[in-house]
């Protein structure tokens, strides 16, 4: 199931290029849907010696390259009970991030209204504890909340 | 403020103006990259070129900014913005912007700021044209506006117009209902309820404000604020415009004080490259700049007779423009964008025999 909360608690993976860092094995290349993060999100395929970019395979990089969102989601399908910061995903990884959380718990916190495919969105309010009884009701939710989070976190200029 | 950056693998042309600017986008569309090659440039990296200029001229590496997720800062974080005219990149994750007075800090700081993130921050004065996105073309990345190339751009009158709802209670909300007072037309209250609690008109409340118009029955609303800073809350705006058809119209100004000036007399248009790293936005430059002119404050105590009334007769001893021969009058205002809006209103007289045919 994917939880929903708002704000960046302490204990989440927030600075997920250096936790991508200390997470990553080489076996992560051998999981058929970390090979489909790689096509679909940072659109580049696994060669002999790297990662190739697919509309230019002469520009040539490696796994730690990789954007934000794809460590984000790899870390989601490699690890076990994952909080993570949820501005860390752009919207085009919501569908993968769906796929993964009905194999197991992902709690995500945010501070932006992230964007999911609405036929495909399934999700439980941490702020409600109970499941999303649609998507309208998380966009409503992720309205006030970030907002809200953004209000009482910070200070207003003069 | 132009950025052209090469290395051996991408290639970005990048084209800023104004104090912020925000780069959004879904994963893997290269912000990040952007980062890290300014970050080998500003280590002197051989392969990687980069030239970053302003209306001032070439801006020197050393006074290149860039602030990535592993940046950890120790001590007082507010010493490093202590700089004049320089550029400052901050990616999302970097730890200053999570410092709870980032926004008085970076509103007060007068340098440049381009910042990688999900979303617009609320809590700066963000114009709506300095949202971007990276997009590749031909082997080369460049930022284009996600909304529009400027403001102006985003003024839509669609049909008759019975409301009015302002971003702000204050001047333009006080000025518009003296300019239309012969119209038939209702205005939006200084003060609403939402969710049960009171709020004053500003940009962060106006989506809310809207949707319970919009609610209440309310057709032929036309929507007013200052785009200048409304960049966090625009996507909201749209979402609501989503399914409305034309029952929603849009005047997006700079901001009041911006339309003001570029009436007769003054005839002024300021620009982001006029407001520069200076002031936060064009609104606060235009703000500064029309009480300069004439004796103006934002607050509703504070307008001049002339911004209120058609007496000509000012009675405030204006230092400059708004002398007997070039005195403002509140018709000045009946240009542009309030001009288009005017044909779209119906007299009082003519609503109400509009009213009465309804009733048969």
């Amino acid at each position: 199931m994917l939880y929903i909360g708002y704000g960046h608690p302490e204990d989440i993976y927030f600075y997920v290029d250096m936790e991508f860092d200390e997470e990553y094995n080489s076996s992560w290349l051998q999981n058929e849907l970390n090979i489909r993060i790689l096509e679909e999100i940072d659109n580049c395929y696994l060669g002999s010696d790297g990662l190739h970019d697919k509309d230019n395979p002469e520009i040539v990089f490696s796994i730690k390259e990789i954007s934000t969102g794809a460590k984000s989601l790899m870390i989601c399908n490699m690890c076990e009970n994952v909080k993570i910061w949820g501005s860390n995903f752009g919207d085009n990884c919501t569908d993968i991030l769906q796929e993964i959380a009905k194999t197991k718990d992902i709690y995500i916190y945010l501070q932006h209204i992230l964007k999911f495919n609405e036929e495909l969105f399934n999700a439980f309010s941490l702020t409600l504890n109970r499941e999303f009884m649609n998507y309208d009701e998380y966009l409503q939710e992720a309205a006030v909340e970030v907002i809200h989070y953004a209000c009482e976190y910070y200070d207003k200029p003069d | 403020m132009h950025v052209s950056i090469t290395t051996s693998q991408i290639k970005y042309e990048l084209e800023f103006s104004g104090k912020f600017n925000f780069i959004l986008g879904n994963s893997g569309t290269k912000k990040t990259l952007l980062l890290t090659s300014l970050l080998k440039w500003k280590r002197k990296i051989r392969r990687v070129q980069c030239k970053i200029e302003d209306a001032t001229g070439t801006i020197d590496r050393n006074c290149v900014h860039v602030l990535t997720n592993s940046v950890l800062i120790e001590g007082d974080y507010h010493n490093i913005f202590n700089t004049v005219g320089d550029v400052y990149f901050i990616d999302e994750n970097c730890s200053v912007l999570h410092e709870r007075d980032i926004a008085r800090v970076l509103v007060e700081s007068k340098n440049y700021f381009i910042i990688i993130s999900r979303s617009v921050a609320g809590w700066l004065p963000v114009s709506v044209d300095s949202v971007f996105q990276l997009n590749s073309r031909r082997g080369t990345l460049y930022n284009e506006p996600i909304y529009c190339n400027k403001n102006s751009d985003l003024t839509q009158i669609k049909s008759i117009i019975n409301h009015i709802s302002t971003e702000d209670s204050a001047s333009s909300l006080l000025v518009l209902k003296h300019l239309f007072s012969n119209y038939h037309l209702t205005f939006g209250k200084t003060r609403e309820i939402i969710n049960g609690k009171q709020v004053s008109r500003d940009n962060s409340q106006l989506c809310d404000i809207v949707k319970q118009e919009l609610n209440s029955g309310i057709t032929g609303l036309l929507v007013v604020f200052d785009a200048a800073a409304f960049g966090a809350f625009y996507d909201n705006l749209l979402a609501i415009m989503h399914n409305q058809g034309d029952n929603i119209s849009i005047l997006a100004w700079e901001s009041f004080e911006w339309f003001v000036l570029g009436a007769k007399p003054w005839c002024i248009n300021l620009t982001k490259e006029d407001a520069g790293y200076n002031y936060n936005s064009v609104e606060q430059m235009s703000s500064e700049k029309l009480a300069s002119l004439i004796n103006y404050g934002k607050g509703r105590l504070s307008l001049p007779e002339c911004l209120l009334s058609l007496n000509h007769r000012c009675s405030y001893q204006c230092t400059l423009g708004c002398n007997s021969s070039t005195q403002f009058k509140l018709e000045n205002l009946l240009y542009g964008p309030l001009a288009q809006i005017a044909k779209h209103l119906l007299p009082a007289e003519e609503n109400k025999l509009v009213k009465k045919i309804d009733l048969f």
